[in-house]
């Protein structure tokens, strides 16, 4: 299935080559949860802090549907 | 004496004299300093009722007990004052170093009273205080009078001052610090426009005395070793600045876009921190003795200065439908320059196009223009000046006007935040997220991540930080520490410079016992459990799309859990139990409302 | 379940080896309400009617049913801005107790979190008001504190919070036992720690 993939702030350096700021698509396996995402992408579980699956915060062993739109976030804060 | 000097300065501008005034032990360790100390000092020298904008208003600037010693973010100043855009005892918390610079004239607080026949700016230094006539200086822009102020002072001075909307009374006019951070909310900068004072420049080498260097500096290293371990404080802070939330609250589908009529806006990628780092950044920069450095050096192909920050990103952004950085950026540095609070002037004017008034803020010059007619308060502007719910009200549609006791709701949606919300609502100064900042655990999962669409509960949390908020603002240090520091690290520091012990549960008291402060002077004021609201389209209207679909704000059950919580009676009055635990009961008393 | 973070704690304290069977309590307040694990509640196996409900400040039918400890949650929640309440049975921390009237951690994580864990010593350790009289007044100034030869209290915003103290605690006295078995020095690899014990 194809996912929709948004890196962001420091994380964008994770991005592949062809990302344009931070966002771009991936073929994974059916079913695939957000841990086994992270890995595929190469983010250290341990830099991320919010992963949003069309923008709800979803926990790390979540299961991710087909288009899903997915934001990754390490930590942050401001005001 | 240790931590405190004990003495406040008191200037009176009607017959251009000084005096100086004990700060008696016992008011200084119960209100600390910064807010704490400005909230006391109002509510007994105010009289009920009194004009913002007249003579009998005061204009108290403090800093804290940690200001000159190695504290990390602690050069900052506190301003309190009753305001002319919200009516209520309002203080406002700003960067730079005017606090420590104040200190180390020998002064915990300055207090300015009366009005100027003519244009005067004050110069403070250690056994000397003058008024300096600033009739040359009226009408220059922040940054030219920075110039000339600090020239004045000297190398090592600090300098505050206003711009021509300060002087032209703009209900939502700010006061520049040092020339890049501001006291952006709540109209300080007409106070000091109404009482002919242009600024105030500081400069001494008055130590602050620690009771205990050694165990003082051990509590600072073990606060420096953990910002420095701490991913936000030493990364996302440093390296983004606060625009680094624009992404986050937008993909949450809790970013208010043109008047909170949307909750996401499509343009968000290009203004976001991302974008800011990548196109305008010059260099960071930090405000003094701060190890995070959160702030942003920037130009454009026609301008260059401070920002902007996330909430000026929205105000003038998101909210007005712009999203071309570089107008945005254009757009902060002018607001800084007139001394505008951007979050004020963004509201104002997506309240403003609302009402049909002006609408094409993206086309080049529109926005640019409107900021000056505001601070000049030319044509519109000067209906604008008065910000948004007088301006709302005078069209006959008060409930376009988004804000909270008049003051403009900054760029969170509580539709997608209810704790946010509930924070908006019972904010002593109105609509604002610096008294309570619910995006940790509703969005961040800091310390814990709560379902952000459900009320119940969130009173609690709001009262916890509602409390270190004030705590931090009497302390008078940056807000962005506590994302890495608790009440320890502030308590033991606290105990180890003055001498005197305070545990981490007695910091929360006195952040409790200046809430409860301020609602007896709000009160006093005649603000009621009605004042406690928010506008009806976050109560009534649900979002439209996104994640936060047809949600809305449950206003009332959180008001209710808030107040028992609060030991408040239900039109949200301190029950005189709550006074006497809280050692107010004399002061409450005297209030005619309790 | 409606209480889905009690059951959560509840089960990984008895999953960590903090708490015997039916040992150990957890309570969170609400405004002027109290909830709190039931009288002999196993804390690995909570079900929504092993919370109990009752006042802060008055007594209602819930007390009856309410863990023992309820007397110490209370005194707690009145002398602190605590939201949450664990109270755990850590053996190190327990069996150092025995010996020390403060703990220090010397591992990384507890210099961090902790600095230093007091303790307090009380002949009557269950549900005792001199142990509420000794326990509140210290989580005024610490998120854990040990009573000697009994267990642990510990505050947080959330029960998550509670029980991370709770946690570290352990740790770094699992860390402190081993040490103080092989009973040679340390080598010291942190600054400043000579002042732990004033934290």
């Amino acid at each position: 299935m194809k996912l929709n993939i948004n890196l962001f702030a420091t994380l964008r350096k994770f991005a592949p080559p062809a990302a344009r700021n931070g966002e771009f698509t991936l073929e994974v396996p059916k079913g695939v949860t957000i841990r086994e995402l992270l890995r595929l992408c190469h983010l250290p579980e341990q830099s991320v802090t919010v992963v949003m699956v069309n923008g709800m915060v979803a926990p790390l062993g979540a299961p991710i549907e087909d288009e899903a739109q997915i934001s990754i976030f390490p930590p942050l804060a401001g005001g | 004496m240790y931590g405190w000097h004990r003495k406040i300065l008191v200037v009176d501008l009607t017959s251009g004299t000084f005096q100086e005034e004990a700060l008696p032990g016992e008011v200084a360790h119960t209100w600390l300093g910064g807010r704490g100390l400005g909230t006391y000092w109002l509510y007994h020298h105010l009289e009920q009722g009194i004009d913002p904008l007249g003579a009998d208003n005061h204009l108290v600037f403090a800093a804290g007990p940690l200001a000159g010693t190695r504290a990390p973010a602690s050069g900052r100043v506190s301003a309190s004052t009753k305001s002319p855009l919200t009516g209520t005892v309002f203080d406002s918390n700003a960067g730079g170093a005017f606090g420590v610079r104040l200190k180390s004239c020998g002064y915990e607080a300055l207090v300015v009273t009366g009005r100027s026949a003519s244009p005067v700016y004050l110069k403070v230094s250690p056994g000397t205080v003058s008024l300096e006539p600033a009739e040359a200086l009226w009408g220059q822009d922040t940054r030219a009078a920075h110039r000339h102020l600090a020239g004045a002072g000297g190398p090592g001075s600090s300098v505050v001052c206003i711009g021509p909307a300060g002087e032209n009374l703009v209900r939502f006019a700010s006061v520049a610090v040092d020339g890049r951070r501001s006291l952006g909310r709540g109209g300080l900068g007409a106070v000091m426009g109404a009482k002919g004072l242009k600024g105030i420049v500081a400069r001494g080498n008055m130590p602050t005395a620690i009771a205990d260097p050694e165990g003082a500096g051990f509590v600072c290293y073990e606060m420096e070793k953990v910002l420095k371990a701490n991913p936000v404080t030493s990364q996302a802070l440093p390296e983004f600045g606060t625009a680094v939330l624009v992404n986050l609250l937008n993909q949450a589908g809790a970013w208010p876009a043109g008047n909170f009529r949307q909750s996401s806006f499509s343009g968000a990628e290009a203004i976001s921190g991302e974008a800011l780092a990548g196109s305008l950044m010059e260099k960071r920069f930090a405000c003094y003795r701060c190890p995070i450095g959160c702030g942003r050096l920037t130009r454009t192909s026609r301008d260059r200065g401070e920002g902007p920050e996330y909430e000026s990103i929205w105000a003038l952004g998101a909210n007005l439908g712009v999203e071309d950085l570089q107008v945005i950026a254009e757009a902060n540095y002018l607001c800084n320059r007139l001394g505008l609070d951007t979050i004020s002037t963004g509201g104002t004017l997506a309240c403003a196009a609302e009402l049909g008034l002006e609408a094409d803020f993206g086309r080049p010059g529109v926005l640019l223009d409107l900021i000056e007619k505001i601070a000049f308060r030319r044509g519109v502007g000067d209906e604008l000046a008065e910000g948004s719910r007088r301006l709302a009200e005078k069209y006959g549609r008060p409930e376009l006007a988004m804000q909270v006791k008049g003051l403009e709701l900054p760029a969170y949606d509580p539709r997608g935040l209810k704790g946010q919300g509930l924070a908006y609502a019972t904010s002593n100064r109105g609509g604002c997220h610096l008294r309570a900042n619910m995006l940790g655990p509703e969005i961040l999962g800091t310390p814990k991540r709560v379902n952000r669409f459900a009320w119940a509960g969130k009173a609690g949390l709001v009262i916890v930080m509602q409390h270190t908020s004030a705590v931090l603002d009497s302390l008078v240090m940056c807000k962005f520490t506590s994302f890495a520091l608790g009440d320890e690290h502030y308590a033991r520091l606290l105990t180890r410079v003055t001498g005197e012990e305070y545990r981490p549960q007695d910091l929360q008291v006195i952040g409790e016992r200046v809430w409860n402060l301020e609602r007896l002077f709000n009160l006093r004021e005649g603000f009621a459990r009605a004042d406690d609201t928010l506008p009806p389209r976050l109560t009534s209207t649900p979002v439209s799309d996104g994640p936060g679909r047809g949600q809305i704000v449950e206003l009332e059950p959180m008001l209710g859990e808030y107040y028992r919580f609060r030991e408040w009676d239900e039109h949200g009055r301190p029950t005189p139990a709550k006074l006497a635990r809280l050692g107010l009961t004399e002061v409450g008393s005297g209030g005619d409302a309790v | 379940m409606r209480y889905e973070e009690f059951a959560l704690v509840g089960r990984d304290l008895f999953a960590s080896g903090l708490i015997s069977s039916h040992g150990g309590n957890l309570s969170v307040r609400m405004g002027d309400r109290v909830l709190i694990t039931r009288r002999g509640a196993m804390l690995a196996h909570l079900t929504d009617e092993d919370i109990i409900e009752t006042g802060l400040h008055k007594n209602d039918s819930g007390v009856a049913l309410a863990s023992s400890e309820i007397i110490v949650h209370r005194a707690i929640y009145r002398q602190t801005n605590a939201l949450a309440v664990v109270h755990a049975h850590p053996l190190c921390a327990v069996t150092l107790s025995l010996y020390q009237d403060t703990l220090v951690p010397v591992d990384s994580e507890g210099s961090y979190l902790l600095h230093q864990v007091p303790v307090v010593a009380a002949a009557m350790t269950i549900g005792s008001e001199e142990v509420a009289s000794l326990v509140a007044p210290v989580l005024a100034s610490y998120r854990v504190v040990v009573v000697r030869g009994h267990g642990s209290f510990a505050v947080g915003q959330f029960l998550e919070e509670a029980w991370q103290w709770t946690s570290a605690l352990e740790a770094s006295c699992q860390i402190l036992y081993r040490v103080k078995l092989l009973g040679q020095p340390i080598k010291e690899y942190r600054q400043q720690s000579e002042n732990y014990h004033t934290w």
